[in-house]
């Protein structure tokens, strides 16, 4: 198991090393002057040259990267040409809140999931399962801006049980302020394994196992949880973990809505200012977390399905 | 399979970023739908009743000081307004006027080239008194192009600078300046403590402020929230009347509405025009529509034919039907503009706007270089609702006469760069709070948009009418103030009839508060005088 850990680790380099060169030279490619977004509309070209030397962005692309590489191995990111101070301690904090909310939301995608996945996998074609089916559909195909707002208009501003936007300073106000993000993420990602789970758990079925471990007279709940539900889960791990990967740079929209600290909104925020250092020590992070959550779904997998580890 | 769904993932954040990059602002402003909104009284009535002492004021904002709280260079209104209430200026801002600040009271020679400031009793946040040292440094610093290197063309007439005693400075100009004590109002020229700022650099004290102004900086975290306290100090006796102001930053105006609507913010800025009625209507609120120092147009490239004959732009004016759009998209919070800049000392009421006339626009685009019509690119910034929607009236109108307009969405970043050195469309238009005038003179905005050589080949346009800028450079040279409301005049009537742009509107500052905050008001220049609030009940 750790070779196997470590063949994986080893594998993800190139692949980060192939991220960042590519958000690298993409960003570079894009017209538009950090300089000139810096100093504002009304500066001189002077000024701007000035800048751009003192940012040393007249270097050569080469030059440029040499220095991001040589920094980020020492995890020194430089300072965000746009909001003038250190990028590692400023990213300390966001990373907080965006892991802390995926988190959050995919325990709630999976307590919703999970249990409408047996319930309409056993029911196949019956109410319950249209009801369900129809459930996901609505959730999945509501736009989170507007899902957002629904739920502030609904339990903030209605009934006053949550915050509305913002962050708090203390545990208890993180978990209060997140739930509302945490819930519209979740009842986007939950269909998403719903449907997964539901055909798994409907293929698993009808398999010959369960066929015998029915007929060695196991209790058929022992037999959908114990049995069914493991060997479904395999798929759906492996969408999970995609999505989270994925989900990791689409929080920008919510962390917008809901006035959260996160990475997403710096991202866009660095991208649209041309901030070079920003958006490099950005990729760099989102590319590490992409890589490590696939090697954590890989191990579930492995974990669920020992043939994988072979 | 590994790899390859690493791989998918790459693939996946490289969209994102690209989308990203490309697609524009996730934050566009204002977007549009909704009944229509009654022209609101500018400015906010003072409330009535005694202030009362103490108490938090929650602000929700779109922006968020991001870039730092040092006043030299500070680029965007992020910062500024924050800085504002941070730092004081030797001569203040007060609404339309200026009034003494850290200077008591000044004295000008009969040459009006050399000028006197008394200093008040004054201490900044940290205890130590504002002495004539700090003055001298502080505008020393506003005037070296090295170090202000965003404002210091606002300094530039500054000569040497004299301490006379510990509450006397003595400032001798180059040349006379007309816009001097305007421009030494700037937050750029913020009187800062010396023995600080010498001691920690422009970087720590950008996170670190110290000043003599209503408040100090108690916690600062980008792009999250902003706490200030009251400066002990404070030289206004009584004042400020408040504890404690929050800035929070909530980017998305919905959220921003609904924060206030259930109490969990005392004020929001940046209401979208669409909401200002149904705000107008909830009980607890109220809706401030204040006047700014902001404004809208279509910019011209007037190098490019056939936008070089006066007679085509004049024809795309008279076709340009603003009465229309300030209804159906700004919701009639805005003003018809008569001039190329926005609306600030010198504004002439007298003289007319273009009327909507296809007729006369016909008419004059006939006798042009350009009579069977002709294609124009309108380069606009991508995500406005606000832009988007005058872009496609206008393309209506003017493909009337026979102008086919390509509207070109883009991120206004890189829009602006290319625009500014001739590499854009045929014409242009900015965001409405993309530009607006950060003195109470029109001497900085009025140069930018008619002075070729003032550093932004005039916002774009290249215009270049050597009248116009002898006459900017008559108003200049003198502080006889009747002298240069005429020339100022001038300017505007001239600039129409050349219409380097087509003035859309002077727009609107748009808040709004819980009825418990009194006092509070927006300047046109775009701050607010928290210092001047205090919480009822």
């Amino acid at each position: 198991m750790t070779g196997y850990i470590l063949r994986r680790i080893v594998q993800a380099i190139p692949v980060l090393i192939g991220i960042t060169l590519a958000s690298f030279l993409l960003i570079h490619l894009v017209p538009g002057d950090p300089a000139r977004i810096i100093l504002g509309a009304r500066a001189t070209p002077q000024a701007i040259a000035d800048l751009n030397h003192q940012l040393g962005l007249d270097r050569s692309l080469v030059a440029q990267y040499g220095d991001f590489v040589g920094g980020a191995v020492h995890l020194n990111f430089g300072e965000s040409i746009k909001q003038n101070t250190a990028i590692g301690p400023l990213l300390g904090s966001r990373i907080g809140v965006t892991l802390f909310l995926l988190l959050y939301a995919v325990i709630i995608s999976i307590i919703v999931a999970v249990p409408l996945a047996i319930v309409s996998a056993l029911r196949r074609n019956r109410p319950a399962d249209h009801g369900i089916r129809l459930f996901s559909m609505v959730t999945f195909a509501m736009p989170s801006f507007l899902l957002g707002l629904l739920l502030i208009l609904f339990f903030s501003l209605k009934l006053g049980w949550l915050p509305t936007a913002g962050y708090g300073d203390t545990l208890s106000e993180h978990v209060k302020s997140l739930t509302l993000p945490a819930i519209t993420v979740g009842l986007y990602l939950a269909p998403i394994l719903l449907r997964t789970l539901r055909v798994g758990i409907i293929e698993t079925l009808g398999t010959e196992f369960v066929e015998a471990a029915r007929a060695r007279g196991l209790s058929e709940r022992r037999v959908v949880l114990k049995h069914v539900l493991r060997n479904s889960l395999i798929s759906t791990v492996t969408v999970l973990g995609l999505n989270v990967g994925f989900l990791l740079s689409g929080l920008v929209i919510i962390e917008n809505v809901f006035a959260l600290p996160g990475m997403g909104s710096e991202l866009v925020n660095a991208i649209l200012a041309r901030d070079y250092p920003m958006v490099q020590a950005l990729t760099l992070i989102f590319g590490v977390a992409v890589v490590m959550i696939n090697l954590l779904t890989d191990l579930i997998y492995a974990e669920l399905d020992p043939r994988v580890r072979l | 399979m590994m790899s390859r769904r690493n791989g998918a993932a790459a693939v996946a954040l490289i969209a994102a970023l690209v989308l990203a990059a490309c697609g524009g602002s996730s934050k566009s402003s204002s977007t549009n739908a909704g009944s229509q909104a009654d022209n609101a009284a500018a400015g906010t009535p003072k409330s009535g009743g005694t202030p009362k002492t103490g108490g938090t004021l929650v602000f929700a904002r779109s922006l968020d000081a991001e870039a730092g709280l040092n006043p030299i260079n500070a680029p965007n209104n992020g910062s500024i307004f924050t800085i504002q209430q941070i730092f004081d200026q030797l001569v203040e801002v007060d609404g339309n006027k200026l009034a003494p600040g850290l200077a008591e009271s000044w004295t000008h020679s009969a040459d009006a080239k050399t000028w006197t400031f008394k200093l008040r009793d004054a201490k900044f946040s940290n205890g130590s008194p504002v002495t004539a040292q700090d003055v001298k440094f502080s505008i020393d610093r506003f005037a070296d192009p090295k170090i202000n290197t965003n404002y210091a063309t606002l300094g530039s007439s500054i000569g040497t600078i004299k301490v006379i005693d510990p509450k006397t400075v003595q400032i001798k100009l180059k040349e006379v300046d007309g816009a001097f004590l305007e421009n030494i109002a700037m937050f750029a020229a913020a009187i800062v403590p010396k023995a600080v700022v010498e001691k920690i650099g422009d970087k720590a004290f950008a996170n670190k402020p110290i000043g003599s102004g209503p408040f100090l900086v108690d916690k600062y975290q980008r792009r999250e929230e902003t706490v200030l306290k009251r400066n002990p100090y404070y030289w206004r006796k009584g004042q400020p009347y408040l504890d404690e102001v929050q800035f929070k930053f909530v980017p998305d105006a919905n959220t921003r509405t609904l924060e206030l609507r259930s109490g969990q913010v005392d004020v929001a800025d940046g209401i979208p025009y669409n909401q200002v009625n149904s705000l107008k209507g909830a009980s607890g609120l109220k809706v401030e529509v204040a006047d700014s120092l902001k404004w809208d147009s279509i910019f011209f490239d007037t190098k490019k034919k056939p936008l070089d004959d006066v007679k085509v732009r004049q024809a795309l004016a008279y076709a340009t039907p603003t009465d229309q759009i300030l209804k159906t998209v700004l919701f009639g919070n805005g003003q018809v503009a008569n001039s190329q800049i926005p609306r600030v000392k010198y504004w002439d009421e007298s003289v007319k706007p273009y009327p909507f006339d296809p007729d006369k626009a016909k008419q004059l685009l006939s006798q042009s270089s350009a009579p069977s019509g002709f294609n124009l690119e309108l380069q606009i910034p991508s995500g406005d609702a606000v832009e988007k929607q005058t872009a496609e009236i206008i393309k209506d109108e003017w493909g009337k006469i026979g102008v086919k307009v390509n509207i070109v969405p883009r991120d206004f970043g890189t829009m602006f760069s290319d625009w500014l050195s001739g590499k854009g469309g045929d014409a242009a238009t900015f965001p409405g709070d993309a530009l607006s005038s950060d003195t109470l003179s029109d001497d900085e905005i009025a140069a930018l948009m008619y002075d070729p050589k003032a550093g932004l080949s005039s916002l774009g346009t290249f215009y270049d009418n050597p009248k116009v800028t002898q006459l900017l450079k008559d108003a200049k040279g003198t502080i006889d103030d009747n002298k240069r409301r005429q020339d100022f005049s001038q300017v505007q009537t001239i600039g129409m009839q050349d219409v380097p742009s087509v003035p859309l509107f002077f727009t609107k500052s748009v808040s709004a508060y819980r009825d418990k905050v009194n006092n509070f008001q927006t300047y046109p220049i775009g701050w607010w005088p928290l210092r001047e609030v205090w919480m009822g009940s």
